[in-house]
């Protein structure tokens, strides 16, 4: 089941799997589906479309963050698993990415507002800090 | 053989000169050192400090401290400054009456004008007039959306709205109609319901052109001239927004006040006249340059200029052990700004420019107790002490060791608290005169008019170029080239407008452009420096005529600064006077005048004493 939200970026920005700038979010199996919805209206609220694309088989979040960035044509993904979201930039090394929320930061806003940064990160727009989190 | 050392203590530094003596008068200065000045000059606080850069100097050197056989020190000239703003205009704004501010990404585009009421009102509003909607942080944005499509659906016409949340984009995007949508509105429970209100946000990149425009308020509202004239300071206020919203309140009132900002009192030799500080910084200063010689210059009391004037006093009191009343203001230098000031009864911590002027003080005393100081260094540190030699003599000495000078030299000292200049004739006589206003009048004027509130990083911003962090692996300076770096960069300063210190780049935690931050920067540093260096050589220069002077040479703290002395080099081009950083000794830049010359000065002692 697609949410209105995936839905509505799909037909703004383009089919899954098409090949269109946009931020790159992979998601491991079994992910709730809420989880999502926060990181693409931080994104919306941004203005900077994403592309989704869910993975068959189990895999890190970091690794998914980093397979997204380095094939994202805006240099910039998202990788999630069921225990963390994790932020990263092609340019920076798999094991260095520049945010990583753990399972109990997974609230609304921190999500928002790694959506938010990820899309500032392409924008080169200062990043959006609450008293830490999300933080490196 | 003797080692001697010459120590000059300034406001902001100390700084230290060793040389040996072949006891014919030939001298050898041999090494250096530079130390922040502990404590206010003329204390015995100052004695940290002078050990330290007497060790400093002397630990390359491998000579003990015993081993030097005397230590001058500087008859530090007498002088103190300080700086104050004091406000002339400000926009009053009571019942709330605009928001015009820039979040970074509001909704829709366009101008809409109606009624303001709230969403949850919206099931009740008639359809026969237009509405903006009032949407609180508490309802999420697909509810909002989804009550606002409802209404519109019921034929409602909404054609604006007001958001608490940055949630105009995510709004706007399921809207059916399209409206425009301001948002990141902190206070929007102080937005007044059922008055008349228009919402205007520009498309990216521009900013708004109807709600800034005087007229284009009065069509909207239908206001009369009187209003119209009353609302132009909202309308400037909003000059350069993306997002605006204007609200008539019946009660609703918009003033520019003047306020009373307190007279100065200009006594001369000759004559004396009074100013008010209002009047702004270009009648202050004709009417100084009219009372020339001041010996004296008064504030009104309970106003800031009058307690920056209490303030030097009794610094300067204090340091002298003198009574407060026999401390007078010799000297004052007043500039104009414009600084932004939060509106009273603002909705979304929204500024308003007003306008200001600052003022430095500067007060000169006798004598600063230095052979009390020199009393307390002999018996910490075993050597003997001698103070002596007047400031500006040993400055001009000092610099008259930088290669390619010769008199007549004019030596301007650009430190923190004063701006001096002396001029050495061919004769070998020296005049002297020390003005207000220096390195931190100008750290007042951009922490002031960028609004910092922060004085730290205003003197960060005054001492260093800007950069933007364009990646997290480069930047970008002002001059437009680029540095890459091979580690990835703090994310905290990614996209944000740095300073460029020794430390690598800092965050300057402002929203303001790059460009804009670099004028005030630049303007801040004319306005002080160029004018006092002007002011201060028409001062020492032969029948107060500029052209007289051949060379100018630029020493002190400010002198080191990037770009102030091209501007001051600029302006004294048209006189035909060879300007540039002094280089003390063809190797210390414009740095260890005074403490180059005091033991230059013990040489010439030591000549005539053995021919």
């Amino acid at each position: 089941m697609k949410s209105d939200t995936e839905r509505a970026i799909q037909e703004r920005f383009g089919k899954q799997g098409v090949e269109m700038p946009a931020v790159r979010i992979f998601i491991a199996p079994l992910v709730s589906r809420e989880f999502i919805n926060y990181i693409l209206w931080g994104l919306e609220e941004e203005g900077i479309p994403a592309e989704l694309k869910e993975m068959e088989d189990e895999t890190s979040a970091v690794l998914l963050a980093k397979l997204a960035a380095d094939s994202a044509s805006l240099n910039v993904g998202i990788g999630i698993d069921k225990a963390k979201v994790v932020l990263h930039h092609r340019d920076l090394l798999q094991e260095n990415p520049l945010f990583s929320l753990g399972a109990e930061e997974l609230n609304r806003t921190n999500l928002r507002c790694l959506g938010a940064n990820a899309a500032r990160l392409f924008k080169g727009s200062p990043l959006i800090f609450q008293d830490g989190s999300p933080g490196s | 053989m003797t080692y001697i050392a010459g120590v000059d203590i300034g406001n902001n530094s100390t700084e230290v000169a060793i040389a040996r003596l072949n006891g014919r008068g030939e001298v050898n200065v041999l090494s250096s050192a530079l130390v922040r000045t502990v404590g206010i000059k003329g204390t015995l606080q100052n004695t940290h400090g002078i050990i330290d850069a007497l060790d400093g100097a002397l630990n390359p050197l491998d000579i003990p401290l015993k081993d030097l056989s005397l230590v001058l020190l500087n008859e530090a000239t007498p002088v103190i400054g300080d700086v104050a703003m004091e406000t002339i205009t400000e926009t009053v704004i009571t019942e709330s009456a605009m928001i015009g501010h820039n979040p970074s990404t509001p909704g829709g585009m366009g101008l809409g004008r109606g009624t303001t009421i709230s969403l949850e009102k919206l099931d009740e509003a008639a359809s026969d007039e237009p509405w903006i909607v009032i949407i609180p942080g508490t309802v999420d944005f697909l509810e909002a959306a989804e009550r606002v499509n409802r209404a519109t659906s019921a034929k409602k016409d909404i054609v604006g709205a007001i958001v608490q949340k940055d949630d105009g984009v995510l709004i706007h995007n399921r809207l059916h109609h399209p409206i425009p949508i301001v948002d990141e509105v902190l206070h929007i429970d102080r937005v007044p319901l059922g008055m008349s209100a228009a919402v205007e946000v520009a498309a990216p990149g521009r900013s708004v052109v109807k709600l800034s425009n005087p007229y284009d308020i009065a069509t909207q509202f239908d206001l009369d001239p009187d209003e119209t004239r009353h609302v132009h300071p909202i309308a400037r206020a909003l000059m350069g927004t993306r997002s605006a919203v204007v609200i008539k309140t019946p009660k609703g009132d918009i003033e520019e006040r003047r306020i009373p900002a307190g007279k100065l009192l200009l006594i001369g030799e000759k004559k004396k006249a009074g100013v008010e500080v209002g009047k702004g910084a270009e009648a202050i200063m004709a009417q100084v340059a009219e009372i020339l010689p001041l010996t004296e210059i008064r504030a009104e009391t309970g106003t800031n200029v009058g307690g920056m004037f209490e303030n030097v006093r009794n610094v300067m009191a204090d340091l002298t052990d003198q009574p407060v009343s026999a401390i007078r203001v010799q000297d004052i230098i007043a500039v104009d700004t414009l600084v932004p000031q939060k509106v009273l009864g603002s909705l979304a911590d929204e500024c308003a420019l007003g306008n200001a002027v600052g003022l430095a003080a500067m007060v000169e005393t006798h004598k600063l107790p230095m052979q009390r100081l020199a009393r307390e260094l002999e018996e910490q540190i075993a050597v003997p002490i001698c103070v002596g030699g007047v400031e500006a003599d040993m400055a001009i000495l000092g610099a008259l060791t930088t290669p390619g000078t010769r008199p007549p030299l004019a030596i301007l000292d650009l430190g923190g608290g004063s701006t001096d200049a002396s001029l050495i004739r061919e004769s070998g006589e020296v005049r002297s005169v020390h003005l207000a206003g220096a390195g931190d009048m100008v750290t007042l004027l951009i922490n002031k008019e960028l609004g910092l509130e922060n004085r730290e990083v205003a003197e960060n911003i005054k001492r260093h170029t800007l950069a933007k962090i364009e990646s997290l692996f480069h930047m970008r300076h002002e001059d437009g080239s680029v540095e890459f770096f091979s580690e990835a960069l703090d994310p905290r300063l990614f996209g944000r407008v740095v300073v460029v210190t020794d430390d690598g780049p800092k965050p300057v935690e402002i929203k303001e452009p790059l460009p804009k931050i670099a004028v005030i920067r630049k303007e801040a540093k004319k306005k002080i420096f160029v004018q006092n260096a002007l002011r201060a050589l028409k001062r020492v220069a032969p029948g107060g005529n500029i052209r007289l002077i051949g060379f100018v040479a630029l020493v002190g703290g400010s002198a080191l600064d990037f770009e102030i002395p091209g501007m001051i080099s600029d302006v004294l081009m048209e006189y035909g006077i060879v300007t540039g950083r002094a280089n003390v000794r063809g190797i210390e830049g414009p740095r260890n005048a005074v403490a180059t010359g005091l033991v230059l000065a013990q040489a010439k002692r030591e000549r005539i004493e053995t021919s």
